[in-house]
């Protein structure tokens, strides 16, 4: 329970709660001293929990590092140095070899112009590239 | 439409690419030599695979520390170029071969 605490939970609350999830962030924009302040004394109270053999908060530590592993390793900036533009990409999410990228580059869709544009391949489970590796292919969109 | 020998001539350097055997500068000296990817649809084709396979040599992590090129993106790089290069060999109409990249 505590690993959803940290990882999947937050985004479902957002989803359900959209307008909650906007007003507390524009109170942290408003009240950012204290925001910075109340992060940091959750984050010390749950790894003191933690120390103590909180199982909850044992899940939440987890969660957490394993959330920053996974950004760190997943989302990746890029620029395409010698043709102009670049991206950001979202790599083996959510199965491995997948690519969520937006990108902006030349397309030949846009006589060669450099537009802004989202590709996203989805491959099935377990077959990560080669012929039959796609759930989803859209390049370009929404050109 | 595309002669014969530039189709080959882009095929080699896809597959030079593929193997990086040729340095992403050269390729693209190369490239723009040959084709242009707006003109050509099979040219298009390859430089969108190009593009995004060499970018795979740029890419940083969250903290904009360049980082090794993620595997599986660098393998789905090397089996769009190869195979748009066997298809510039063996002369595949653009429609089998957008049929053949999306399903790799």
């Amino acid at each position: 329970m505590g690993v959803a605490d940290a990882t999947v939970l937050p985004v479902a609350n957002a989803v359900e709660h959209p307008v909650a999830t906007v007003e507390g962030i524009a109170n942290a924009v408003e009240h950012p001293a204290e925001a910075a302040k109340n992060i940091v004394d959750g984050a010390v109270s749950t790894v003191k929990a933690a120390a103590n053999g909180d199982p909850r908060a044992l899940g939440q530590v987890v969660g957490t590092v394993a959330a920053a592993a996974y950004a760190g390793e997943n989302v990746r900036p890029r620029l395409y140095e010698n043709v102009g533009g670049g991206g950001v990409n979202f790599l083996n999410t959510p199965t491995t070899g997948s690519r969520i990228g937006l990108d902006v580059h030349a397309i030949p869709e846009a006589g060669g112009g450099v537009r802004p544009h989202i590709d996203i391949t989805i491959k099935k489970p377990g077959i990560p590239s080669g012929p039959g590796s796609n759930l989803v292919n859209i390049k370009h969109w929404p050109w | 439409m595309m002669e014969q020998d530039t189709r080959n001539r882009l095929a080699a350097l896809l597959r030079a690419a593929a193997t990086q055997t040729v340095p992403e500068k050269d390729f693209w000296k190369q490239f723009e030599k040959l084709v242009n990817p707006v003109g050509e649809p099979v040219a298009g084709l390859a430089y969108e695979s190009a593009v995004h396979y060499w970018g795979n040599f740029h890419e940083k992590n969250l903290f904009l520390i360049r980082v090794k090129p993620d595997r599986h993106q660098l393998l789905q790089g090397q089996n769009e170029l190869n195979l748009i290069a066997d298809g510039l060999d063996d002369d595949w109409p653009v429609s089998e071969l957008e049929h053949k990249l999306k399903d790799i």
